[in-house]
């Protein structure tokens, strides 16, 4: 396949819209490999069929063809039946549904399966000590310099992605950077639980912990209840918890629930 | 040697010596030439990925893997005709992408890239998106002519001829005014990227 033959089959086209068979469309893909002028095409093709509605000649034409109209209306239409199917199906389940975290509860402590007390009783530690990521949103809006930060950066891409070993190796170099970064350390610690490594959580949560920075400061307590809880360390589990509980912060209900679950199980 | 894409380079190939060249750097363990490779085919590979695959996430993932098996390849000197690089690094992008569709399920990746070369990925696939963002802007600021052309061809998929018939020109002055537009199209986009 050459440059050409990709101009007169309106190859770039069908390559996109998955119209080429296997034999062309590995044609295409070995030429555009090694030909930066077809390459430079398929990139822009696949930038403008992405965004239809934002290149005026191609909307009007688009809607110009009397064939086409009516495919335009069909993701609309679509739209409707599913907006009313989910607002009528929503209203009649809500009499009748039990929230999630209920359902799973009473599968876990009423299993007719497990029958052994402390079989039972790891189990249920293992359910409270199961950790949601902590959500994270780029503070800054600025490209940094600074050699830590975007260090820091791109291991939160990695975190975003829930590429959770991607991320930890990249907050390990940057906590090396910046040993007291509490932010560092606490996403450190937070992907350390979620990749099942409670001793190092512990610690980088430990590091967390600062006066200066209360918000992290009671979310780490939080975390570190997880990590002593993955470690089945209850009682450290129950402090963690009440210092949580003393911040009065965004996990104060989680806490409290926490340790209720935890009260009932010793 | 610099190998990035230049829209308005005066060959549009990657000639096979240069492929070689690079190839036996990569061979040499020369770390710059292993970021070259990264730049160079990322966004190759994030195409085709996005066209047989059609998920950004795995497509991500995929990136990597390719990029992880071609240098280990290249490290261990298994490829056999370093002239035919560019095919060899599509031919691995299928076979890891096929072998996705086969499974269809996400694995966690055993190897990954190097930080540096990772970095190299981040911001190819950044610069993707940011690409697409400075695109309008860069249709507005053509000619009328030549966006007109663009969007016949790239955006309508018509071909050469049918364009030809429409303003009665030639089919082959239809692809040289297009080639010429692309080409202006793709440094407008690159220019405004970096400002």
């Amino acid at each position: 396949m050459n440059c050409r033959e990709i101009d007169e089959k309106a190859v770039i086209d069908r390559y996109l819209d998955a119209r080429l068979d296997e034999t062309e469309r590995q044609d295409f893909e070995d030429h555009y490999f090694g030909c930066t002028d077809c390459f430079e095409q398929l990139r822009i093709a696949r930038m403008l069929q992405a965004k239809p509605e934002r290149h005026q000649t191609g909307f009007r034409t688009f809607l110009s063809a009397p064939s086409r109209r009516l495919v335009a209306l069909l993701p609309a239409a679509a739209l409707v039946v599913a907006f009313l199917f989910v607002t009528l199906y929503g209203n009649w389940r809500s009499s009748r549904t039990v929230p999630i975290h209920q359902v799973t509860d009473n599968v876990v402590r009423r299993s007719p399966v497990d029958t052994n007390p402390g079989a039972e009783r790891e189990t249920l530690i293992s359910q409270l000590a199961r950790v949601d990521p902590p959500p994270y949103v780029p503070a800054r809006l600025r490209e940094t310099d600074d050699q830590a930060r975007a260090q820091f950066d791109r291991a939160m891409y990695h975190y975003r992605r829930g590429d959770y070993v991607a991320a930890t190796q990249g907050l390990e170099i940057a906590a090396r950077l910046t040993p007291a970064a509490v932010d560092v350390n606490f996403y450190l610690g937070a992907c350390y639980l979620l990749t099942n490594q409670p001793e190092k959580a512990v610690d980088a949560l430990h590091k967390a912990i600062s006066p200066n920075a209360s918000d992290f400061a009671e979310q780490a307590h939080y975390y570190l209840a997880k990590a002593y809880l993955q470690e089945h360390n209850l009682a450290s589990a129950r402090t963690e918890l009440e210092l949580t509980l003393k911040l009065h912060g965004a996990r104060e209900g989680e806490a409290r629930k926490l340790r209720q679950e935890l009260d009932e199980l010793q | 040697m610099d190998m990035r894409d230049r829209g308005s380079a005066s060959s549009p190939e990657v000639q096979s010596d240069q492929q070689k060249d690079l190839a036996v750097r990569v061979a040499g363990g020369d770390a710059v030439a292993e970021t070259e490779l990264v730049q160079l085919f990322t966004p190759r590979i994030f195409v085709m990925g996005m066209v047989r695959v059609r998920d950004r996430e795995t497509v991500r993932d995929l990136v990597q893997e390719v990029l992880i098996a071609v240098i280990c390849a290249l490290r261990k000197q298994q490829l056999q005709d370093p002239e035919k690089l560019a095919a060899f690094v599509a031919g691995t992008a299928r076979n890891v992408i096929n072998g996705y569709l086969r499974k269809m399920t996400r694995r966690p990746r055993e190897e990954a890239l190097p930080w540096d070369l990772e970095q190299e990925v981040f911001d190819s696939e950044k610069n993707e998106t940011e690409q697409g963002k400075v695109l309008e802007l860069a249709l507005r600021a053509l000619d009328e002519d030549d966006r007109q052309l663009i969007t016949m061809i790239l955006a309508e998929g018509l071909k050469p001829r049918q364009i030809a018939a429409r303003l009665g020109l030639s089919s082959e002055v239809v692809r040289t005014r297009k080639l010429r537009a692309v080409r202006k199209l793709a440094d407008l986009v690159r220019q405004m990227s970096r400002n």
